[in-house]
């Protein structure tokens, strides 16, 4: 996987001699000598809905996606979905973002693909990824339709608007203390 | 039907008719759970849902893998000592040079008493490896370690996704939410927000999955 692997290689055998040093006394397995990358995230639902390339992309780094390697997958995958869609918007009274529009407005936040965290300011979603954020809505909602605020033109919607579309909490309540997530559900 | 739109009904009613035709097999709006069939057939190093968020001066980031699991009796997480997990920290450079400027490293190993014990390395804050069984919460410095199993925390009508592959029509249904009552690996690390920021007011955060090669 193209420079990466001997980078990694070179970086996790450090680690696991630093991790041995702190630990000595655990009887840990080696680490093993050469790695292949399996999946990548940052955002959610970028790789699944709009990259074609699949393991190529978990294979690439933030760099490759800055560099432009799937712009071109991702605006024919939105166009795809716009040619699709687009009369049905319409038909729910919504506005739909033009592909150049729709382009614009979610590229700031999926290229490259990482979760932005603007340490000034409260979380939530897009600005990181909270556990009870309506991820899914509110990127339909900056795939599809015409944000104000968002991209060249300023639509009637906010990135909000379709929030209902799907569930907007999960089936347990989060914990507030660490770890946060619900315990396991039982059989 | 469109004439029962107004600003407060809008959300309702598209809940009720987001029925609109589909073509291609584009659009897995799905997080990345059960992605490619690459990390379908590794569940254990597919990555389920990247979140990370910071409160009260604290910074947390939260990887799930191996979502979408069924409960089982005597359940845990499900691991692989071949499997590194990497939570990828950009600062205030990261927007020119595109690189970490914190790779944390997570890795679960046989403890040699017939359990599982997890090391993660350079979590900031931690001043040193954090080690400790898996299932419980680790602390050291700063910073919490928990990896086990959990619920999985995600919330999204996927059956309806793929209930629009089939039928060429696009369907989703909000009282259908099919991560409800299933399970997760997750991974959840917090740090004090300054060792985490180190001066940056911007933090940029990935999650990567390995296996050893070969």
């Amino acid at each position: 996987m193209r420079t990466f692997t001997w980078k990694l290689v070179v970086f996790l055998s450090l680690a696991a001699l630093l991790a041995c040093d702190e630990d000595n006394d655990a009887a840990m397995a080696p680490m093993p000598e050469s790695f292949a990358r399996v999946d990548r995230m940052g955002m959610p639902a970028v790789a699944t809905a709009v990259i074609s390339s699949k393991d190529a992309y978990n294979a690439a780094d933030p760099g490759d996606d800055a560099a432009g390697d799937f712009v071109g997958e991702i605006t024919a995958n939105l166009t795809a979905i716009h040619n699709a869609l687009d009369d049905d918007l319409t038909g729910l009274g919504l506005t739909p973002a033009s592909v150049n529009e729709a382009v614009a407005q979610a590229a700031p936040l999926v290229v490259p693909d990482v979760i932005a965290l603007d340490t000034t300011v409260p979380s939530g979603f897009p600005n990181g990824r909270q556990l009870t954020d309506t991820v899914i809505d509110v990127t339909l909602a900056v795939v599809l339709l015409d944000i104000n605020g968002l991209g060249a033109s300023n639509g009637p919607h906010t990135p909000t608007t379709i929030v209902g579309v799907n569930p907007t909490a999960n089936d347990q309540a989060f914990s507030g203390a660490f770890p946060y997530l619900a315990q396991p559900n039982q059989p | 039907m469109r004439n029962a739109f107004n600003r407060g009904a809008m959300a309702a009613a598209v809940a009720g008719l987001f029925a609109v035709a589909l073509t291609g097999d584009h659009s897995a709006l799905a997080a990345d759970h059960r992605e490619t069939p690459t990390t379908i057939a590794d569940n254990i190093a597919d990555i389920a849902d990247v979140y990370t968020w910071h409160q009260a001066g604290r910074f947390v980031a939260v990887v799930t893998v191996d979502g979408i699991r069924p409960p089982s009796v005597g359940q845990t997480g499900r691991y692989d000592e071949d499997v590194v997990y990497r939570i990828s920290l950009g600062r205030d450079n990261f927007p020119t040079t595109y690189q970490a400027a914190v790779d944390i490293v997570v890795r679960v190993t046989r403890n040699g008493s017939g359990g599982w014990r997890v090391t993660a390395d350079n979590v900031p804050g931690a001043g040193g490896s954090i080690s400790g069984d898996v299932e419980t919460v680790i602390s050291k410095g700063s910073a919490n370690l928990f990896v086990g199993l959990r619920d999985d925390p995600f919330f999204f009508d996927l059956e309806g996704f793929r209930n629009t592959l089939m039928t060429g029509t696009l369907m989703f249904d909000n009282t259908r939410d099919t991560f409800a009552g299933m399970n997760a690996t997750a991974i959840v690390i917090e740090t004090d927000l300054d060792a985490a920021r180190n001066g940056s007011d911007k933090l940029y955060v990935w999650a990567t999955t390995s296996r050893k090669d070969g």
